[in-house]
């Protein structure tokens, strides 16, 4: 921030309002001018430079006045206001700080301590120097220092925002709508965080008075997304349909689609996800993100031809894309294209290294090919278990990989491996119990098998 | 004497999520949708007292050389600390779910009561905006809990404006409460509203006493007076197996939780036989002051039924009783060894 609010106005104000000067020798002395004269001289001259500009020029001005009367808190305030305008912050807020001294009730001062503060990158001090000016009684504050003052807050709270710093951002904009002031800009930012920090209701309240408070098209639909997704997370789910809808028939957006498609697909709406993913897709062509949805919900959907036609388009356009592979890899297995499906997972392995249980899903789709690689699934599981090693269903995929490979030994291992993770599932204990079988065990086989029995008597 | 209303009537809005479904939860933290919430008057809904961030304020005053008014935007501005901690409510049964480990952030309560020049030897009063009535046929009043002033400057004790994360929800106090760390509950008054510092054996205000407010939350016994409860106890609960599971004949990796109020939890021991014989079991996670800690035991199960049974002890000796004082007429601290039966085919 290196705009200060309404300074040279205050400045102004200063030069006019007609000083008081003490006097003191500090120049070479002038024995032809009273002390009087003398300050009267660099007073003016001060006065002058600033009005044309020549900050330079007044702060030296100001500095041999002062050296006529060295408890004027003026005479420092207007140095500080030189120096601010010069942009020498460090120099204008140490006049600031004398002035404040010397007047501690003036509220200009503090006010434009907190500018230059907030000028310098101060923030912390610049908002405690505006706490300070709100303890002065409102009466010594004239309108027009309570605009800065709330301008000068806004200011700051984008700067924190800026830098991530959500609560003091958010204090900022409080202290703004506490003053009365409805601007829907304001309420927006304010929704905005009020949303993201977790105060969903208030986040709806801000964000609908905003939307009735303007008659920009743009805004309204940003009021309305954000009251969307705040009602959203309080899964006040047929208000954030309404207020989602309302924004993308005013100007359609990413995020208002993206969040009404994720309605509709979480409460098993298929069809109105597809049809809010497709009409988006229709405004908004270069998502990728609304495409990966429209063809994510058409996989659930069930219509895997027009999926895979969605996506592979996707993965073409936004190969960067992980879901984007994922879902093509999941629409062309439902279509039995288990070569394209493995295709797609080894870009998505390419794309994404780490994405989750990659090598598992990798490994479904070999085994599903015809003929099935085993030997690529047990390498694709190995490393499964590598990364998830707590995980049981990698090894009981392990133990029947290995089982349909004819090694048996391994798939016993495996299998009691997932016993020992604590898996619980007959399935995992009949697949044991046929592995010992083939390897002679006869009697630890018998076990499997009565295990069986007794987990399928209680429903596993 | 003026009949209470029942505890039921009190204890309202609890979460019904089982025992089982929040202690098998790999994280220690507990999901914010599933910490459970007590209101104390039945006619209060947090979501329509409208309580705002912009409109919300907290005042401090009473024995104070500063009385002060807060806004939300006061506390924003101050340093937020940030606090583990786990929550019960002071009425939680044996094996119940109004139990939460949560990660609070708020403003050091010492920090507040500094600034406003309250000393530490004071007691102080906290009045919630959750207003009804207590007593049958008395007037309305403000839910208000008195704490000591040592609790009170104590590090750990906030005024909250976040769980977990995200400010707090309207049923968790949204949007500041304070938080005891160690103390059941019912200290950690939610909305906050009002702050009063008493000066030390200055008598509490009489609406205070009128209101019923004291008689809550106390020891009752036929032969003692009523004691309010306030640290909360050492206790264990078996998170799984569950009472009534059927497993077949393995290692079965029996765990759970553990807490205390002061202090730590020290050990936590298991019987397998309905409490004849006792094994230590495994602490998962390192013991910390006013965290719950997770346990294991690996129990190679055999055919038949078998009562478990956890126990915990803490750092400062106390351990969990057996069996509930028979004295007690009161439905609180109710932290007694429960025995869980389950059936190994």
């Amino acid at each position: 921030m290196h705009r200060l609010v309404g300074m040279q106005r205050a400045c102004a104000l200063l030069l006019f309002a007609g000083l008081a000067w003490g006097a003191i020798s500090c120049p070479p002395s002038d024995t032809s001018q009273t002390p009087a004269q003398q300050f009267a001289k660099y007073a003016s001259q001060a006065q002058q430079a600033f009005q044309a500009n020549d900050y330079a020029k007044a702060a030296a001005s100001f500095r041999n006045a002062l050296c006529f009367a060295p408890e004027n808190g003026s005479l420092y305030y207007g140095l500080g206001l030189a120096e601010a305008a010069a942009s020498h912050f460090d120099r204008a807020r140490d006049a600031l700080i004398h002035a404040r001294r010397l007047s501690p009730g003036e509220p200009r001062v503090l006010l434009s301590l907190a500018q230059v503060n907030a000028s310098a990158g101060n923030f912390d001090e610049s908002i405690a120097n505006l706490a300070q000016l709100d303890q002065l009684a409102p009466e010594h504050q004239q309108r027009e220092q309570r605009q800065t003052a709330i301008e000068l807050r806004a200011q700051l709270g984008q700067a924190l925002l800026a830098q991530n710093r959500f609560d003091l951002a958010l204090a900022q904009f409080l202290r703004i709508k506490q003053t009365g002031m409805s601007d829907p800009a304001i309420l927006l930012t304010l929704a905005t965080l009020e949303n993201n920090l977790g105060a969903y209701a208030d986040a709806e309240r801000d964000a609908n008075a905003a939307f009735a408070g303007t008659a920009n098209r743009e805004q309204r639909s940003t009021a309305a997304v954000i009251a969307g997704l705040a009602y959203k997370n309080e899964k006040k789910n047929d208000d954030a349909v309404r207020s989602l809808r309302a924004s993308i028939d005013l100007a359609a957006s990413e995020i208002a689609c993206l969040a009404l498609t994720e309605i509709f697909e979480t409460s098993a709406e298929a069809a109105k996800a597809i049809e809010v993913s497709q009409s988006c897709s229709a405004v908004i062509p270069q998502s990728a993100a609304i495409a990966i949805a429209l063809g994510r919900n058409l996989v659930n959907a069930g219509r895997h031809e027009q999926a895979a036609t969605v996506l592979q388009n996707v993965t073409h356009n936004a190969p960067d894309q992980p879901e984007g592979w994922r879902w093509l890899a999941q629409a062309e297995t439902l279509l039995g294209n288990y070569p394209k499906a493995i295709a797609a997972l080894q870009q998505l392995a390419r794309a994404a290294p780490g994405y989750p249980m990659v090598d598992s899903m990798l490994a479904q789709a070999v085994l599903k090919a015809d003929p099935p690689n085993y030997e690529e699934a047990i390498q694709h599981l190995s490393r499964a278990a590598q990364a998830t090693p707590s995980d049981s269903d990698v090894f009981f995929m392990l133990g029947r990989t290995y089982f349909s490979m004819g090694r048996y030994a391994e798939s016993a291992d495996n299998l009691r491996e997932a016993i020992q993770l604590g898996s619980n599932s007959s399935l995992v204990y009949y697949q044991l119990g046929r592995a010992l079988e083939k390897l002679g065990r006869e009697a630890e086989a018998k076990q499997q098998f009565e295990t069986v029995r007794l987990l399928k008597s209680i429903g596993q | 004497m003026i009949p209470l209303l029942s505890r039921r009537s009190l204890l309202t809005g609890a979460t019904a999520s089982l025992a089982g479904e929040l202690l098998s939860q790999q994280t220690d933290l507990t999901a914010t949708d599933q910490i459970f919430a007590r209101n104390h008057f039945t006619d209060f809904d947090p979501a329509k007292a409208e309580l705002t961030l912009a409109s919300w304020s907290l005042r401090i005053e009473g024995r104070v050389t500063h009385p002060m008014t807060l806004s939300f935007s006061d506390l924003l501005e101050t340093h937020l600390a940030k606090q583990e901690s786990l929550l019960e409510c002071a009425g939680n049964g044996e094996s119940g779910t109004a139990v939460a480990m949560c990660r609070w952030e708020g403003v050091q309560l010492g920090n507040l009561l500094e600034r406003a020049g309250a000393k530490p030897d004071s007691n102080i009063l906290f009045e919630g905006y959750d207003r009804g009535t207590l007593l049958a046929n008395s007037v309305p009043t403000n839910y208000t809990r008195i704490i000591p002033g040592k609790k009170c400057f104590a590090p750990e004790s906030l005024v909250a404006i976040r769980l977990n994360g995200r400010f707090l929800p309207d049923r968790n106090g949204f949007p500041a409460r304070v938080i005891f760390p160690g103390r059941y509950g019912m200290d950690s008054v939610k909305w906050l509203r009002r702050i009063i510092v008493l000066a030390p054996g200055e008598a509490v205000p009489a609406s205070y006493i009128e209101s019923g407010m004291p008689r809550l939350y106390s020891r009752l016994t036929k032969k003692q007076p009523p004691v309010p409860v306030s640290s909360i106890l050492v206790k264990s609960v078996i998170g799984y197996p569950s009472t009534d599971t059927k497993m077949v004949p393995s290692v079965v990796p029996v765990s759970g939780y553990a807490w205390t109020g002061d202090g730590s939890v020290k050990e936590v021991r298991l019987s397998v036989d309905g409490g004849r014989n006792w094994d230590r079991a495994r602490l998962s996670t390192s013991p910390k002051p006013f965290n719950w800690v997770r346990w294991t035991y690996n129990w190679s199960a055999s055919s038949g039924k078998h009562i478990l049974m956890s126990r915990a002890e803490d750092s400062a000796g106390k351990a969990q009783p057996m069996s509930r004082d028979p004295e007690r007429l009161d439905a609180y601290e109710l932290n007694a060894v429960v025995p869980v039966t389950c059936t190994v085919l």
